[in-house]
């Protein structure tokens, strides 16, 4: 490959997806974003 | 405008784009399943993975045609919000049956990846495809596509037009899979679980994966996904393997094998948040309404990321190396096709893993 380095960023997603994806468990656990109204979760319920 | 500005300026704005787009599907969603619903079809047939690649496809001229696609292009990260997705989804899902699951997947991770593989290999090698090339495309076929290419190509330094043009064979290939599998599958009477186990067999990305099982159910949708994650997890193994191989044959350097750390380094980490919110809820530290707003949130970030696959679709990098690649894939994806039908009514029918 002429750049692994270039190839980075796409690897780190995985560490990034984690923490938003805990990040958003620990807000809804917390009771902070079952309150948001439409149109976060009309939709898809 | 400095380079680092323009990227950051167009990562916001193709965030915005993306979650505008996505709610333009969620209205359109609820807009079709009302008109179905109206004329006394309850299952809507356009569900909204369809509505969101479309979607997205039709953006992805618009910006292309108004040379604008590059500039958004930092914002719009499939993998991203399809690994969130799949992290949240967790919260609906029980640990046990995730192992359960998971067992059957990694049994037939087994029986696919080393099929699929060497009968890649041995065809790329009958239509004389450099090594490099050979490599990368036999992992995205056998394992999970984009991933598996990026760290195949790592281990044996393909180059990176490589990389691009196996990476687009694998988009431009798994699209029409998403929609023909769930309907072959109901054509066949397939159960959830098996025909989820099929997708996740074969389907190369896992978001077109997550897509076909949304397609033909909530039980297949999850079957699919636990089982293309198996899958994913052998993507440090096949890294190191080949690794090892390219620089002992093909390099003849022995003195620079490389570290099994690259079995870790490779592994996708966000299976480990999708176990641990599964843990969470299966022990109960999330509450009934919390799994409800989870499982919510998890189909937003489907809904993006499956219009991402759209908004990203390039074929421009399929004329680069002609046909003998082309054929070389797609042959391989039927192969695999056949022998996952039959590994998953196998492993996941008859055994009832």
């Amino acid at each position: 490959m002429s750049d692994p380095r270039r190839m980075l960023p796409k690897l780190n997603e995985d560490w990034l997806s984690v923490l938003v994806g805990l990040l958003v468990v620990l807000l809804v656990a917390l009771g902070g974003l079952a309150k948001v109204p439409w149109p976060l979760f009309g939709w898809f319920k | 405008m400095t380079k680092s500005k323009r990227v950051v300026i167009g990562l916001i704005v193709g965030l915005v784009l993306v979650g505008a787009l996505t709610l333009l599907v969620a209205e359109f969603d609820t807009a079709i399943a009302k008109w179905f619903a109206g004329r006394g079809v309850t299952q809507n047939p356009l569900e909204y993975p369809l509505i969101a690649v479309a979607l997205g496809l039709i953006a992805n001229a618009l910006l292309r045609g108004t040379k604008t696609h590059a500039f958004v292009q930092p914002g719009i990260r499939t993998e991203l919000f399809l690994k969130v997705g799949l992290v949240l989804m967790a919260a609906g899902l029980n640990i046990n049956v995730i192992m359960k699951q998971g067992a059957g997947g990694l049994l037939q991770a087994l029986v696919l990846v080393t099929s699929v593989f060497f009968f890649t290999w041995w065809l790329a090698t009958r239509f004389k495809l450099p090594p490099q090339l050979t490599a990368v495309m036999a992992c995205a076929v056998s394992i999970c596509g984009v991933s598996a290419a990026i760290a195949a190509a790592g281990a044996v330094l393909a180059k990176k037009k490589e990389v691009t043009y196996v990476t687009a064979l694998v988009i431009v290939t798994a699209l029409p899979l998403m929609v023909l599998m769930p309907w072959i599958a109901r054509a066949i009477g397939l159960s959830e679980t098996v025909a989820g186990a099929w997708f996740g067999g074969n389907i190369d990305t896992t978001a077109a994966v997550v897509g076909a099982g949304t397609l033909y159910g909530e039980t297949a949708q999850q079957v699919a996904s636990v089982v293309k994650m198996s899958q994913n997890a052998l993507i440090g193994v096949a890294a190191f393997l080949l690794a090892m191989y390219f620089v002992v044959k093909v390099e003849r350097k022995p003195s620079e094998r490389p570290s099994a750390i690259v079995i870790w380094q490779r592994f996708p980490k966000f299976i480990l948040g999708f176990v641990l919110v599964s843990i969470l809820a299966s022990t109960g530290v999330l509450s009934g309404n919390a799994v409800t707003v989870l499982k919510a949130l998890s189909k937003w970030a489907f809904a993006a990321a499956f219009l991402s696959i759209g908004l990203e679709l390039s074929v421009r990098e399929l004329g680069a190396m002609g046909w003998r690649p082309v054929a070389v894939y797609l042959s391989a994806t039927v192969f695999n096709t056949a022998l996952a039908l039959g590994a998953a009514w196998v492993i996941f029918g008859a055994l009832g893993l």
